[in-house]
């Protein structure tokens, strides 16, 4: 007959005490051991599931994206009325830039890409210290953006929502070229005028 | 450096929606304990109440933008070694301002995914 090990026979226990109308086990303190498994870093198949599990529990919010872009869209709106009736000047400005980003914001964040496109042109012109465009175009991409939102056009294949914003850096560069086209004529003129300035000052004297 | 997902976070974002989004990422991830502010003040008020693991803050915001509220708690002992997050949808324009910043933070650029958002934590923990 094969003699087995008591360590061998039960490897769950520490040790075993005999006693004359009992036994008594020791069970190996395993709780140490059960603490470093759940403090142990995460290793990449624990990443792997936990970025998963995050993934999942975003697309469980994706019904809610459509909401939160209209009310992104609405709060646009009313920060452009709120523009148009202002002097434009930096503070009415900067107001205007966090709306614009904010749905630029939410837009790519929530894979609105058309969106998101619209609004980058729109936070083009508000980047500098005074609109760069007539308050109009201004407008043009408000609408456009809360155009597509309403729509629910969040791919960015749908070509009605990508002509539009075509159409607008069309629109921003034309404006664009008409500006510089101004300025430059502007600084002619002064260049011109500044000789005569100068002799008038000098008769003055 | 793994970020100790035992410890609260702070997101600040001044569109609710962009707090939820976070909230559900780290909540998934492990982080249970995630609270939301809507502007740099807030965060500042929450901050002095309660002791947090990391802030995730919105670049963009009024009054104060996210660097704003970095510098804030740089200056403050008790705030500067939290470790610090800045979100943008225009990381670039946020790369050049916080160019010359001394400790400056780790951006994540908007659209973010679960896993560029573990990594940036990791990040702003190892910073």
């Amino acid at each position: 007959m094969v003699e087995i090990s008591p360590a061998a026979a039960a490897p769950h226990l520490d040790k075993q005490e005999e006693h004359a109308d009992h036994t008594v086990l020791h069970p190996k303190p395993r709780l140490r051991e059960k603490a470093l498994v759940k403090v142990a870093p995460a290793g990449m198949t624990d990443d792997a599931d936990m970025i998963a599990r995050a993934e999942r529990a975003v697309e469980a919010l994706e019904p809610s994206f459509a909401e939160w872009m209209s009310s992104a869209a609405t709060g646009l709106m009313a920060a452009l009325v709120v523009f148009e009736q202002s002097d434009m000047g930096p503070a009415a400005l900067n107001e205007m830039r966090l709306a614009a980003q904010n749905v630029r914001g939410q837009a790519k964040q929530f894979r609105y890409g058309v969106v998101a496109q619209i609004a980058t042109g729109l936070c083009d012109h508000l980047q500098g210290e005074a609109l760069d465009v007539p308050v109009i175009v201004v407008r043009r991409y408000v609408e456009a953006a809360a155009s597509v939102i309403r729509a629910g056009i969040s791919v960015q294949s749908n070509e009605t929502a990508l002509e539009l914003a075509r159409q607008l850096l069309v629109l921003s560069s034309e404006c664009r070229a008409r500006k510089k086209q101004f300025d430059e004529h502007m600084a002619q003129d002064d260049a011109s005028a500044a000789p005569a300035r100068s002799l008038e000052a000098h008769r003055e004297l | 450096m793994s970020f100790d997902r035992s410890k609260p976070v702070l997101v600040v974002d001044d569109t609710y929606a962009i707090v939820r989004i976070v909230r559900t990422l780290l909540n998934a991830q492990g982080v249970l304990d995630v609270e939301g502010a809507g502007s740099g003040p807030e965060a500042i008020r929450k901050l002095n109440q309660k002791e947090y693991g990391l802030v995730i803050c919105d670049y963009h915001m009024t009054p104060m933008s996210g660097a704003d509220l970095k510098l804030i708690m740089d200056g403050r002992p008790e705030w500067a070694g939290i470790p610090f997050l800045l979100m943008t949808a225009n990381d670039k324009a946020a790369a050049v301002k916080l160019k010359d910043r001394p400790n400056a933070p780790p951006v994540i650029a908007k659209p973010f995914t679960a896993e560029t958002l573990l990594n940036a934590m990791d990040l702003a923990a190892a910073a």
